[in-house]
């Protein structure tokens, strides 16, 4: 049995490895297609000669098959290049945004799990109840309200009515509270959905029966027994979760100018600075796929029912 | 409170569709909603493109200094934004009409052979479909802004490529299930080919659940229309939809707080309906079905 998971172990990994290899392939070609860099950055004064000797010496003008091996061989190297846009280090560029975009995806995650637990307990435990019909109706509207729309009716609100928080960049502490409600609110509806649920699935269990009959406190029930059972499926949608944050991140922080790698992605791609696209989705990419190899690792560690495939 | 069966079942209708009456108010939402998509040009009050430079930024008629003549005011260039947002609903019709039936065929085909098939196929098409998720789709959608000009044809690709995945993935599983099928078997050992038994027994089993499916992504697609085209990458800058009239209000949101809140409202009030009708239609096609991915 042993032997069993170390082979689905290593084909996971081979999977993720593949499905990496071909968002990079992709990126590659899609950023070949998008345009030439060097006549777009070159200045306005550059002659038709001095361009031709740059696109020489990035390799612009070799195959296009030995360009791909070449830029293969770099991403195994871990060696991005220089931005052609900042003249540094592309990795240099892409860490220092990475930091704005971290923060701001944590402040949402926290924002989304800090709502939608409580809220997905009331509303298993108080089934019918104010909460539950409230935070459902609440999730019906989250599913059709459109997030950018959502962070301009907060900047709206927070011009006329709140000086103290500032409606973009990232200037104070306080910079990050619309951008994280924004980015934090429509996770918050799922998680609490599947919350309810899953906490509704569990209370029915004859083990719940059992921890009552035993005469335990209420509090001990929900929280020892159901809640706890109960986090499986939370822990999957965290995973799901962190993985996603980062699409609605770049939204996010295109309408509060928060510069983040979201912002870096699409600034680079309109300014065709490849290093710094690759190396950024590149990131994005290895991030999801590590994301649900760690999701799908967890499983069989919090249920070991997965592990032995009786499940 | 410890009740195991549910105390408001057959009575729980605040939010979902269940009496006629709420049925027919989606219906006629959606109905009102397709057809100023068709004909929003014979119907919009004024050319949604003249500019009239003295009236502009007028409030709409509830707002205290609005007027008739303009019921929700005027933009910035003085356009018309009622005009603006019947316009506007021919993207976000077209948008649909595309991208659903595109990434429907598509999805429900590669799902159902990587379930009939299994092995090989199965794994190459699910390795697709982990390419998918793990390239966030507006990233592609800036790609396409890069190599060519915005248009609806980049939307269409960018939400076929978002969407496809989640029919090959529900498809592929149901597949799975109804091969072990005694129908299916008998199918099988009757002689029938595989060709043959996809398309006259496994499909039309799965008929119900991808229609489901459809009917609920259709907000995702007014949504991401609308989102694409708000960043600068979804249709042309010049031409009139929800998303641009937002992101074209946006500098102005202060003073002119309609030119932003009107077109989202209509982006929530058509996403609400659509879907209301779906939950409706999968409560009356296929009540088992109440836990499919959206």
């Amino acid at each position: 049995m042993r032997s069993e998971l170390g082979a689905t172990a290593v084909g996971r990994l081979l999977r993720s490895i593949a499905v990496v290899f071909g968002v990079v392939s992709i990126v590659f070609f899609l950023s070949r297609g998008a345009g030439d860099p060097v006549s777009r950055l070159a200045p306005i004064d550059a002659t038709q000669q001095e361009i031709e000797e740059a696109k020489e010496r990035y390799g612009l003008n070799d195959p296009m098959i030995e360009q791909y091996g070449r830029f293969l061989w770099d991403i195994v190297r871990l060696e991005f290049g220089q931005s052609f846009r900042a003249t540094r280090p592309a990795t240099e560029v892409v860490g220092e945004r990475l930091v704005a975009t971290i923060q701001l995806g944590a402040a949402g995650l926290v924002v989304a799990f800090a709502i939608g637990i409580p809220l997905g307990i009331v509303a298993a435990v108080r089934r019918g109840g104010v909460t539950d019909i409230l935070s459902r109706i609440g999730a019906l509207f989250g599913q059709a309200v459109p997030n950018f729309w959502l962070g301009l009716m907060l900047i709206l609100f927070v011009a006329l009515y709140i000086d103290w928080i500032p409606t973009g960049g990232r200037t104070t502490p306080q910079s990050i509270i619309l951008p994280a409600i924004t980015l934090g609110s429509f996770p918050a509806a799922a998680v609490m959905r599947f919350t309810r649920s899953a906490m509704l699935d569990t209370l029915q269990q004859d083990y719940i029966r059992t921890a009552r009959a035993k005469g335990l406190t209420e509090r001990a029930v929900l929280f020892k027994h159901a809640l706890r059972n109960s986090m499986l499926a939370v822990v999957t949608l965290l995973g799901l979760q962190v993985g996603n944050i980062l699409s609605g991140a770049i939204i996010v922080e295109t309408v509060f100018a928060w510069p983040g790698l979201g912002q870096l992605i699409i600034q680079s791609i309109v300014a065709t600075d490849y290093p710094v696209v690759q190396a950024s989705v590149l990131l994005t990419s290895v991030w999801i796929v590590f994301i649900n190899l760690v999701v799908d690792v967890s499983y069989t560690f919090i249920d070991p029912r997965i592990r032995t495939g009786a499940i | 409170m410890q009740s195991v069966e549910d105390p408001f079942a057959g009575r729980r209708r605040n939010w979902r569709v269940r009496s006629p009456k709420t049925l027919v108010a989606t219906l006629s939402v959606l109905l009102l909603f397709i057809v100023l998509g068709i004909f929003g040009s014979q119907i919009a009050p004024e050319d949604p493109f003249k500019l009239d430079l003295v009236g502009r930024l007028q409030a709409p008629f509830f707002a205290a200094e609005g007027s008739l003549d303009h019921p929700l005011g005027t933009d910035d260039l003085g356009r018309d934004t009622l005009s603006r947002l019947i316009y506007g609903a021919r993207i976000s019709l077209l948008a649909i009409v595309m991208v659903i039936p595109l990434a429907t065929v598509i999805g429900s085909i590669l799902g159902i052979l990587a379930g009939w098939f299994g092995g090989w196929t199965s794994r190459g098409i699910m390795a697709l479909v982990d390419l998918q998720l793990a390239m966030p789709a507006i990233l592609i959608a800036v790609f396409l802004r890069a190599i060519w000009e915005p248009s609806l044809s980049n939307v269409v690709i960018v939400l076929v490529f978002a969407l496809w995945a989640t029919f090959a993935r529900l498809v592929r599983g149901e597949t799975l299930g109804l091969k072990e099928r005694e129908f299916i078997i008998a199918a099988r050992t009757i002689g029938a080919n595989d060709l043959r038994i996809m398309v006259r027994h496994v499909l039309p089993s799965l008929v119900n659940s991808i229609v489901i499916l459809a009917t609920l992504n259709v907000a995702t697609v007014v949504i991401a229309e609308a989102g694409l085209s708000f960043l600068g990458v979804g249709i042309a800058q010049d031409s009139i939809s929800w998303g641009i009239m937002i992101s074209q209000g946006r500098g102005v949101i202060v003073t002119a707080w309609w030119l932003v809140t009107v077109p989202g409202i209509a982006i929530i009030l058509v996403s609400l309906v659509v879907n209301l009708f779906g939950d409706w239609l999968r409560d009356f096609l296929d009540p088992q079905l109440r836990n499919v991915q959206r």
